[in-house]
């Protein structure tokens, strides 16, 4: 309690926050409350305001109307100059370590004078990187660590009051252990914490309370000891939407014991992949659970014939499928997903509905001429499956939320009538809870339809919900293979390689 | 920022209210005022509204803006631009003089085939192994001139039969190129938008990674794309050749930017994906009467010259601000 005030004051006093873009209310009336030391969680689907929120705290965006208040004193944000003056630090997805200069001259950055060396030793200490240098150039760290350097920045500034914006939205799950341990030594000594994130997993683990806001206004906030998964997403999603979709209880392959549908042998990709094999049947999923580097991404994306590098034999239904050709895997019957869906997957200035056709043009044509009516009863035909609105199949589906054009992607990759494998690499990364429900709903579908699913993931939920077979890998090979229901401990356990780093 | 936070907390419906409309507004505004100040001017003109001044206009718009469509097809397809029109044009129109001693049908066959597979092979490098286009149609094109002037030792090509006679009469008052100019525009105008090659071809133009990742044949849709490019230059080329009755690497001359100029201004990004054969058609339309009424009203060429280029820069702008939303 280093810095705490001894006023009974507390650390944050939000009141009646509230603000505007023209006729357009973001956020209305959300008022908030933060006690020194607290870890608090701030959740809401995509489009809440969430942003609007952290905007206003850390000084990027002033309130239209509200009071805020730090220990007891009101301060008004109007320069993020100014929040960092009254104690307040941001740490978001958008790394700003400088990866060309040491560790030493990132945590300087930005700070008033130079500090000894002892400070910054003893920084790196709190946040759990005690064992490497100062003198590293930052572009040696991981991503995690890098988040790390970003904290210990921010404590280094003195920060109050440490807001976390989806720090964890690019992490490997051993990567996310160690920023939460830094977290959580933080707010031991005094350190209030913000912590806004879409997985409430994790949420429900490190936070003392969560406020969920929805639709720009207060839904609840509540302490997460009493607080269950369920209705934390209940609170978020209002009950509107059928979010039981992942935990449900799976039924079994539908063909079972049928042929191996996808047989993979000794799939190798560079030194990302050494030597991966898999006997896949139709009608189920299969989860490859692995960190970035593990390989697990690189498997699906050379089935989706992306990696120039892939070697080894590739079969669907006993045809081969010639490695490193995304025409030859369309035309073998295996559809990609590619986890990057703005780069790699849609067409952004494109419509809705002619995403979903892009695919699909030569079906829908006679002697090379587009049937009009044949276009158009394909594209109703996906977008009913995929869950998406009629009335938005005309508009540009670079201005649809993130959950609604990885919908189109997945109905896109559906419905050939030839696709027999449908492979996707981090198929609800930056999709909201709600969405997410229904992208995995969707998925259940393909594979109750009698389709062979496989994803890569890095988010031990979603291993573990959908997947009928989780295969962990490690170090570009399989290291364990798990039936639906395992433990996710197990399976964290295995892509950190716990047992054999020890041994 | 500030666009992507009014989608936050608000309907669907008001999505669109963001830049991007906005910047539309604004491009379509200054789309209205260049019509209205051309109108004014051609009113103000001489001569400009007369039957035989229309008539030169579509003549002197028909040439280039075949061209124009062959160029169309490239940039559609993410061929950014070809800036080897000129030359191909001057090859073919050659190949078109000497072909006609077997008659002006095998003539025209064989100028089309070799355009056409002039273009593929181009298209194949830049659609296969994702060549700069740009780099390559300038090599392409030094190539090209380097094999003409052996083949012919730098002597002009004169007709080998008469055939050629019939690209010059007239239908209907008008040249037969300028309705071969509507026809091809036309016919150009159903491929892309009605056919699946067509739609491929934009689908590849907008984003590359993206049509690759989802197993389109990118190398074949953008071979495709060359070669309407290629044959519809050839077409160029013929007329070019039957006008002048004879043809040497000259007689190209500007038609590689005149082209440009053309889909520019009608509208098409430079970046692929989006654009039309129809939009092509007018830019070429726009851009000859521009010409015509600077000559009627007696500018310099320098002037007329600086005036296309501030034209092409306007509306490469505006097409840019519209595709990309200004402020968001």
């Amino acid at each position: 309690m280093q810095q705490g005030v001894s006023t009974g004051a507390p650390r944050l006093s939000a009141i009646g926050l509230r603000k505007s873009y023209g006729s357009l209310l973001a956020v209305g009336g959300v008022s908030l409350e933060i006690a020194a030391g607290e870890i608090h969680g701030l959740c809401g689907p995509n489009g809440a305001g969430k942003s609007t929120i952290v905007k206003m705290l850390s000084g990027q965006l002033l309130p239209d109307e509200g009071s805020l208040a730090i220990d007891g004193a009101e301060v008004t944000l109007s320069s993020p100059q100014q929040a960092q003056r009254a104690g307040i630090a941001i740490v978001d997805q958008e790394l700003s370590v400088v990866p060309a200069l040491s560790i030493r001259d990132n945590l300087a950055l930005g700070a008033a004078g130079r500090r000894a060396g002892g400070a910054d030793r003893q920084l790196l200490d709190e946040v759990g990187l005690g064992h490497i240098d100062l003198a590293t150039p930052a572009h040696r760290l991981t991503l995690g660590e890098r988040q790390l350097v970003e904290i210990a920045r921010a404590l280094g500034r003195d920060a109050r009051l440490l807001i976390l914006d989806e720090p964890t939205a690019t992490l490997s799950e051993h990567e996310i252990v160690r920023v939460f341990g830094a977290v959580r030594r933080a707010a031991e000594r005094g350190h209030s914490v913000i912590f806004v994130s879409h997985r409430l997993g994790e949420v429900l683990d490190l936070c003392d309370r969560v406020t969920v806001i929805r639709d720009g206004g207060l839904v609840a906030t509540t302490q997460t000891a009493t607080l269950d998964m369920a209705t934390l997403i209940h609170q978020m999603v209002g009950g509107t939407v059928d979010v039981s979709g992942s935990e449900r209880r799976r039924i079994a392959g539908t063909a079972r014991g049928a042929a191996a549908r996808l047989v993979v042998e000794d799939l190798r990709v560079g030194r990302v992949v050494s030597g991966f094999s898999l006997e896949a049947e139709p009608g189920r999923i299969y989860a490859l659970a692995g960190q970035l580097g593990s390989g697990a991404g690189a498997v699906v994306r050379a089935l989706g014939g992306l990696e120039a590098r892939a070697a080894g034999r590739v079969h669907v239904d006993g045809r081969r499928v010639a490695p490193a050709s995304p025409t030859a895997a369309a035309r073998g019957g295996i559809a990609f997903v590619s986890a990057d869906r703005k780069a790699e997957g849609l067409f952004l200035t494109k419509t809705v509905a002619a995403n979903l056709v892009a695919t699909r043009l030569a079906h829908v044509s006679r002697m090379g001429i587009v049937r009009a009516a044949a276009e158009r009863a394909t594209v109703r035909d996906l977008a009913a499956r995929a869950g998406i609105r009629p009335e938005r199949l005309d508009d540009a589906v670079g201005d649809l939320s993130g959950g609604n054009q990885q919908k189109v992607l997945v109905g896109r990759a559906l419905d050939h009538a030839d696709v027999k494998v449908l492979v996707l690499d981090e198929p609800t990364r930056g999709v909201d809870v709600a969405g997410r429900a229904v992208i995995h709903d969707l998925l259940r579908a393909a594979a109750e339809d009698g389709l062979t699913v496989i994803f890569a993931s890095t988010d031990l939920d979603e291993l573990v919900g959908l997947g009928d077979v989780v295969l962990t890998m490690w170090g570009g090979r399989q290291v364990g293979r798990h039936d639906a229901g395992v433990d996710p401990a197990v399976v964290l356990a295995d892509i950190t390689h716990h047992q054999e780093a020890a041994a | 920022m500030i666009a992507e936070e009014m989608r936050a907390g608000v309907p669907a419906a008001a999505v669109p209210v963001g830049g991007r409309r906005r910047a539309g507004a604004l491009s379509l505004a200054g789309a209205g005022l260049l019509l209205v100040g051309l109108a004014v001017l051609a009113i103000d003109t001489e001569r400009f509204l007369t039957l035989d001044n229309v008539r030169a206009i579509l003549s002197s718009a028909s040439i280039v803006g075949i061209a124009a469509l062959g160029a169309t097809a490239v940039m559609l397809a993410g061929g950014q631009v070809s800036l080897a029109t000129a030359t191909l044009a001057s090859v073919t129109a050659m190949i078109f003089l000497a072909l006609l001693g077997a008659g002006l049908v095998p003539a025209i066959a064989g100028t089309l085939a070799a355009g056409a597979l002039a273009y593929a092979v181009l298209g194949w490098l830049v659609g296969v192994f994702a060549v700069n286009p740009i780099v390559l149609t300038v090599g392409a094109g030094s190539l090209l001139t380097g094999l003409t002037v052996a083949i012919t030792g730098g002597d002009q090509v004169t007709p080998a039969g008469g055939g050629f006679s019939t690209l010059n009469d007239r239908i209907l008052t008008l040249p037969v190129s300028v309705w071969t100019f509507f026809a091809l525009a036309l016919v150009l105008h159903v491929v892309l938008t009605r056919t699946a090659v067509g739609q491929r071809i934009s689908l590849v133009g907008e984003s590359r990674p993206t049509a690759i990742a989802a197993g389109l044949p990118v190398g074949a849709i953008v071979t495709g794309a060359f070669a309407i490019g290629g044959a519809l230059t050839a077409v160029a080329g013929m007329f070019l050749g039957a006008v002048n009755t004879n043809a040497s690497l000259e007689v190209g001359g500007n038609l590689t930017f005149d082209a440009i100029a053309a889909v520019l201004v009608g509208g098409t990004a430079i970046a692929g994906g989006s654009g039309s054969a129809l939009r092509t058609l007018s830019g070429a339309l726009v851009v000859a009467a521009i010409s015509d009424l600077l000559v009627l009203r007696g500018y310099a060429t320098g002037t007329q010259t600086c005036i296309k280029g501030l034209l092409v820069l306007l509306v490469v702008l505006g097409v840019h601000l519209r595709r990309t939303g200004a402020g968001r």
